[in-house]
């Protein structure tokens, strides 16, 4: 069988939330593993949204799934650890492995630990994790190889893309709630 | 509540002010009938127009480029009314901050926190480049200098050569270029003609030194020129040929090195241990693959600000991206297998669309392309006009021949008929040319070929109207042909032609006797391949393409030697063709090609390729002249 270990995990940040799906500690992969990706790449897993603390999803399989998985803020002094290890990153936002190896020497938690990590899905499959939840992590862990900045937002900090000092903007980097001013 | 414009973006319908950094103006904006507004609210009218701007969609979660009604005020008289402009609450943040800052800068006072008071809607006009828009203190210090053509922050000089020539979006980019040193640098890919040079130049010209400048060596007396031209005050020192092995200790502070990337790569240590102060490589795609010599040579260097410079688009050629970048800005994009894994598979093999546009919000402040087209209004009109040719009997017979021989011998399969095919595509258009290119006979050159006859005529009547002309070809042989032909039938004088095999001086003489010589030829040939990048021979009016090349940018890039800036006048282009011949099959890939060029991305492949790809048949159902 040939893997599409390319497709997903192509950074640190992603394959912290791959392996969830797919634990290398494990021999035999999860059989209901393939049709997870394949959720993930046609685009079934819908709304992703990921907050401080929550990530919630919908997954669009043979009917409409809600998906909801909670992970640990860091505190107050993790947080402040985190902006001084963020604070000499080039500017433009992005976020190289080396930052990810830096914050996890630092003591910071980024991989999702099954201990504190609550996930539900509210299909009825027996299975546990069910194929919703392994399809959510797979598009996660695609999410976080784009913007690993979200793995960050998830543990609270609120720091958003947008880098300071450019002369330049993306449209896709202009906040909407400020638009107009200070709403 | 709010109303929806071309492009999906919402109004907010109520009066809003944004500077356009590109043309330094303001537009009022925000409502459907702005200019009413703005004469209610005591505000200046101006010239009505639809503006391209980000603005937030409806459903207020992204913002899109969106067009959208504006009525557009020079910045003097705009700054002045904002000072003097009694503030009305129905007025959006927008315009309320602009009018603080333009009365602080009337007062004289900072305009430092006030920056942070205004709101994206006061610089939401989209950069030129359709991506990106300017940062608020961006587009605050280019109010500055709209209003006073410099100012006390960075002491510019009006009167300073490069800064009178710069136009506004070439200023914007300027500022961009210096605001880059804080991070490493940018590749600047403004579309070939918009004045990259000039550009760079006003970086350096304000910069500490010593600087550092890689071009092709068919440039360095370009660069040369203009430096002299911009910035007359610079010492300038050539690190080439003989001069190469002179040490770089007696540099002054003041001085610009003008290098090649021949030098680059074989001086690499050298030139790596000097700290330069900016270091501009032109035409930078000749480090687009990152593991050349140049390219790594490159990566060596130590700068404060690093330029790259090019004409092509390098957004959707992911590996070139890279190496640009692993230049300007190192660590942006981070570790290339990292890159490729992540970006170039996503974008390329699987076009993800998210993956394209996290790309470009990684890379978009770091790269400044705008087009030609979008800065239209300031350089005058492109004609283009192709211009069908007969077959003469004897060109009619050589290429039924010539096709049918090769066809009866058979063209073999692998190598063996990618070169059959190449050398018979090469005499079909040697033919279409001229006969006696492909069948010498010593004969008149006249009455012979219908694009000779033709060429003869149409350069007849530019000269006779006291014109200059531009003609390319993309073979030696032709140029020499056509050369003494056209010295004897038009100009009664020796007509010049610049090619490869010319030395730079020579060159050099031929380009200045165009450009500038009172006496100068009114005609001057080049081959395409010699004429690349870099000429400015904007005294041509008229640009000829005697000969179909493949790859119609090409094409376009020869023809921008005369469409550039610095052209006052409309120039027209004039394509030659043969009718039912190869070079017609030409014309109609090219149709086909320019509907493809957004989606070829990473292809090699030249035609030649294809075309020996091509069943017999169907070779012949393109070359053959009965179609
Ligand atoms: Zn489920």
């Amino acid at each position: 069988m040939t893997t599409m270990s390319d497709e997903f995990g192509t950074t640190a940040w992603g394959r912290d939330w791959l392996r969830l799906a797919e634990p290398t500690s494990i021999i035999r992969p999860d059989p209901a593993l393939p049709r997870a990706r394949s959720l993930a790449r046609n685009d079934r897993v819908h709304d992703l949204d990921a907050t401080t603390g929550l990530i919630e999803a919908t997954v669009r399989d043979r009917s409409r799934h809600r998906v909801r998985i909670t992970v640990p803020i860091w505190d107050e002094p993790l947080l402040a650890k985190a902006r001084t290890v963020l604070a000499d990153q080039p500017v433009g936002g992005d976020l190289n492995d080396s930052v990810h190896t830096a914050l996890k020497q630092a003591g910071l938690t980024l991989a999702p630990d099954p201990a504190t990590r609550t996930a539900t899905c509210d299909c009825t499959s027996r299975k546990d994790p069910c194929v919703h939840l392994l399809a959510t992590y797979v598009e996660f862990a695609r999410r976080l190889d784009e913007r690993p900045r979200l793995a960050l937002v998830l543990r609270g900090l609120t720091t958003s893309d947008t880098p300071g000092e450019i002369t330049r903007i993306p449209l896709g980097l202009v906040e909407v709630a400020t638009f107009y001013g200070t709403p | 509540m709010s109303t929806e414009f071309d492009g999906g973006g919402a109004l907010p319908e109520v009066l809003q002010a944004c500077f356009v950094v590109e043309s330094e103006c303001f537009a009022w904006w925000g409502v459907r009938n702005p200019g009413t507004a703005a004469a209610e609210a005591g505000l200046p009218e101006g010239a009505e127009t639809r503006l391209p701007l980000a603005l937030p969609e409806r459903a207020g979660r992204a913002v899109v480029a969106t067009e959208v009604p504006a009525v557009l005020v020079d910045a003097e008289s705009a700054v002045a009314a904002l000072a003097n402009w009694s503030s009305s609450t129905t007025a959006g943040e927008s315009l309320r901050a602009w009018s603080r800052i333009a009365a602080a800068m009337r007062d004289g006072e900072s305009v430092e926190t006030l920056i942070d008071e205004l709101p994206t809607a006061g610089h939401a006009a989209l950069c030129l480049d359709g991506a990106t828009i300017w940062s608020g203190r961006a587009a605050v210090d280019a109010v500055r200098h709209g209003i006073t053509g410099g100012d006390a922050t960075d002491d510019a000089d009006p009167a300073d050569p490069v800064e009178a020539a710069l136009r506004p979006y070439q200023r914007a980019g300027v500022a961009w270029l210096r605001a880059a040193a804080t991070h490493g640098g940018g590749v600047l890919a403004d579309e070939m003609g918009l004045g990259k040079t000039v550009q760079a130049i006003a970086v350096l010209a304000r910069r500490p030194g010593p600087h550092l400048v890689v071009c092709p060596t068919s440039v360095l007396g370009n660069w040369a020129r203009e430096l002299d031209r911009f910035a007359p005050g610079i010492d300038v020192a050539f690190r080439t040929g003989s001069a190469r092995n002179e040490g770089l200790d007696g540099l002054t502070t003041e001085s610009v090195v003008l290098t090649s990337y021949g030098v680059l790569r074989g001086d690499a240590d050298v030139l790596a241990k000097v700290g330069w102060d900016v270091i501009v490589l032109d035409e930078a795609q000749q480090i687009k693959n990152p593991d050349t010599r140049a390219a790594r040579a490159a990566r060596k260097l130590n700068a404060r600000l690093r330029v790259a410079m090019t004409g092509t688009p390098v957004e959707n050629r992911l590996d070139e991206l890279w190496s640009l970048l692993a230049f300007t800005n190192p660590g942006l994009l981070g570790p290339r297998a990292r890159f490729r894994r992540r970006f170039a598979a996503a974008v390329e093999q699987r076009r993800s669309e998210a993956a394209a546009r996290r790309l470009h919000e990684i890379v978009g402040p770091h790269v400044l392309r705008r087009h030609k087209s979008d800065v239209a209004p300031e350089l005058p009109a492109k004609i283009e006009s192709t211009v069908v040719c007969e077959l003469t009997a004897e060109q009619e017979r050589l290429y039924r021949t010539s096709l049918e021989e090769v066809l009866d011998s058979g063209l073999g399969s692998g190598i063996e008929r990618r070169g059959r095919v190449l050398t018979l595509l090469t005499r079909l258009k040697h033919i279409c040319n001229h006969p006696e290119l492909a069948h010498p006979t010593g004969g008149h050159l006249g009455g012979r070929s219908g694009k000779l006859d033709r060429v003869t005529e149409m350069l007849a009547e530019i000269v006779d109207s006291g014109e200059r002309a531009l003609v390319f070809t993309q073979y030696r042989e032709t140029g020499e042909l056509l050369a003494a032909h056209l010295g004897e039938e038009v100009t009664g004088r020796t007509v010049p032609f610049l090619h490869g095999g010319l030395s730079t001086t020579v060159r050099e003489e031929m380009i200045n006797r165009f450009q500038l010589d009172p006496d100068g030829p009114p005609m001057l040939l080049l081959s395409l391949r010699a004429a690349g990048f870099g000429l400015n021979l904007t005294r041509a009016t008229h640009v000829v393409h005697y000969d179909r090349w493949w790859n119609p940018a090409v094409e376009d890039q020869a023809s921008d030697r005369a469409h550039r800036i610095g052209q006052t006048r409309a120039v027209t282009v004039h394509t030659l063709c043969t009718e039912r011949s190869v070079e017609e099959a030409i014309a109609d890939l090219h149709a086909g090609k320019r509907d493809l060029s957004g989606i070829a991305v990473g292809r090699t492949r030249t035609v030649e390729t294809d075309l020996a790809r091509l069943g017999d048949d169907q070779l012949r159902a393109l070359l053959e002249l009965d179609r």
